[in-house]
């Protein structure tokens, strides 16, 4: 009974004390210590500290303290974000046993609303990548097909939510990190708006894309999530001052009339036929719900990618300064402090994020500034002002998340351009600073198919309540993997 | 455009970071591929258009100048990968 529990249900029967958060936090860990070892969605569980957090819920329950909204509901949370005291590695050897100080924003808020951290979850290296086959540590599986990838960089957050190890998980994405896992994985990912949520303690990869977000099953879910970490904090100065709506309040108002467009370059070639059919059908039950629907056309679309890998690069290539060796992590020692830089570097980081250090430095390198940096800034203002435009007619926009379901383990690993194309459409939400979610809407065979929303600025609770209305029709959410109990080593390659 | 080993040298010294010989040819051949591919981009007249460099309407934001304590020193240099307290420590720097 309890895996099929929504994060809002479980919500509710601690509160009522149907259920003890400790039995709801012991069950989701016997699930995970069954299935993970298939799926390998954790790098590390918090067993004796979600247990611990949940029994304190239960006292305060007891105690007769007022309880949270998401109290006793265990959580998973990407490896990229500080947890006090327990391991942070963001997928890479050169974080291997970084115990944070101090916890991020997000997990701060979470903690004092008594959620049980369930564990830290695998990623592509300083999730820079798209399928989780960065990790550093090792593979995850998609649920739905265990030869397959579960998308990334977020990938262990989406498989957590998934294969029900956790009714909710927090992943970040950058370029498309928490939508496109939840496309190939058959959840929910919402990327907020740029300065909606409090980026402190989350390591930055490119920090004028960077997002956290919530994966759940259910909008409501998400919506709960989101009113819980959303919200000014003076420690990042990119959040927003403005107080966040109550986003899980708003989701019954009633459904007023939506116009939805539809970007013409978004349905155009590369689409896969089930990808296609998925969306169409979505478009026609979207009108059943009363919505209109519109060709709209976002022209610089094509622009993304190139502007993407310019300045998220660059970006990371000033962020990854810091690992040097010196403060924290993994330090080759050498004799000359430049050679310990250049030997920490060189062992610590991987393939894609070498690469992108280096596609980074020459972008922002002398002689080449204005050619390239410069000129993705330029052209991403382009990006920004279609979405202006656009917005003018149309509340908010649909577009699949992903071209296609989720591809096989290595397909896409030989040729980077390839991989990075993988985000073509998930990309601009995070260049324009929009918020966007991904939801389920169908599927090919067993693999799951995402449709995403992209909304003006500040507009997740429009996208929010469209889903929730979406869901009170559908049961594309409700499915879930038949799940394996063999060992992960046996199929596809190896990390 | 095309890089060459030349050039990636000279990143790779910029980003402080070591690459094997195979690492640079592969990545000579890897960053010439992307950069041909963003190379799209000057298709698009910006003379006229300003840099976006984030979308948010804020300002910087500065806090009083207050000194105030962590609390974490001990925390942080416990984790170092080699410390004498109150310091990190890292190889000479100076000359002897």
């Amino acid at each position: 009974m309890i895996p099929t529990l929504t994060a809002a249900e479980m919500a509710d029967r601690v509160r009522s004390g149907d259920l003890r958060a400790a039995e709801i936090c012991e069950a989701r860990l016997a699930h995970i210590r069954e299935h993970d070892p298939a799926v390998r969605a954790f790098v590390t569980v918090m067993e004796p500290e979600a247990l611990k957090a949940a029994e304190e819920v239960d006292l305060r329950r007891k105690s007769g303290v007022a309880l949270s909204p998401l109290a006793g509901v265990p959580i998973a949370l990407k490896d990229n974000l500080c947890t006090r005291g327990v391991e942070t590695t963001c997928s890479s050897k050169i974080l291997k046993g970084f115990i944070p100080p101090y916890d991020a924003a997000v997990v701060e808020r979470l903690r004092a609303g008594g959620s049980p951290f369930l564990g830290k979850t695998n990623l592509d290296e300083f999730a820079m990548g798209s399928s989780t086959e960065n990790s550093a540590l090792f593979l995850t599986r998609n649920p739905h097909d265990p030869d397959r990838v579960p998308g990334g960089s977020s990938g262990g957050s989406a498989c957590a939510v998934a294969a029900d190890f956790a009714p909710l998980a927090l992943g970040s994405d950058t370029g498309g990190s928490i939508r496109q896992p939840a496309a190939f994985c058959g959840v929910v990912g919402l990327k907020p708006t740029y300065g909606r949520v409090s980026r402190y303690g989350l390591i930055a990869f490119a920090s004028s894309l960077d997002q956290i977000g919530p994966f759940a099953r259910t909008a409501r879910d998400a919506a709960l999530l989101l009113d819980a970490i959303a919200g000014p904090d003076p420690r990042d100065s990119t959040c927003l001052p403005d107080p966040p709506p109550a986003f899980a309040q708003a989701l019954d108002r009633p459904f007023e009339k939506i116009r939805v467009g539809l970007p013409k370059e978004y349905f155009g070639e590369g689409l896969t036929g089930p990808v296609t059919s998925a969306l169409d059908r979505l478009k026609s039950e979207l009108k059943d719900l009363g919505c209109e629907l519109k060709d709209v056309s976002l022209p610089h679309t094509s622009c993304a990618i190139p502007v993407y890998y310019l300045i998220a690069p660059a970006e990371a290539s000033s962020n990854l300064a810091r690992y040097d060796g010196v403060q924290y992590g993994l330090r080759v020692e050498t004799k000359d402090l430049i050679q310990q830089y250049f030997k920490t570097r060189s062992e610590g980081f991987g393939r894609e994020v070498k690469r992108r250090i280096m596609l980074g430095t020459f972008a922002l390198s002398s002689g080449y500034y204005d050619a390239y940096y410069l000129k993705a800034l330029k052209v991403r203002r382009l990006i920004y002002e279609d979405f202006m435009k656009a917005f003018a007619d149309v509340d908010v926009l649909l577009t699949p998340t992903t071209p296609t379901p989720a591809f096989r383990f290595g397909e896409k690993v030989a040729d980077p351009l390839q991989m990075y194309l993988s985000d073509i459409f998930t990309i601009s939400a995070n260049l324009a600073g929009l918020p966007a979610i991904s939801f389920p809407c169908g599927f090919d065979g067993a693999l799951p198919i995402g449709a995403q929303l992209i909304g003006p600025a500040l507009s997740e609770g429009r996208l929010l309540r469209i889903v929730h209305e979406y869901q009170k029709n559908s049961d594309w959410h409700l499915r879930r993997p038949r799940l394996a109990r063999r060992d992960a080593s046996r199929v596809g390659t190896a990390a | 455009m095309a890089i060459d080993r030349k050039t990636v040298e000279h990143v790779a010294a910029l980003a402080r970071l070591g690459l094997s010989d195979e690492e640079k040819d592969r990545l000579a051949r890897e960053l010439s591929g992307i950069l041909d591919h963003v190379a799209d981009l000057s298709r698009w007249n910006t003379d006229q258009v300003e840099p976006l460099y984030h979308i948010l309407p804020i300002k910087n934001v500065t806090r009083d100048d207050a000194p105030a304590r962590s609390g974490v020193r001990d925390d942080v240099l416990q984790h170092a990968p080699k410390s004498r307290p109150p310091f990190f420590a890292v190889p000479n720097v100076l000359e002897e």
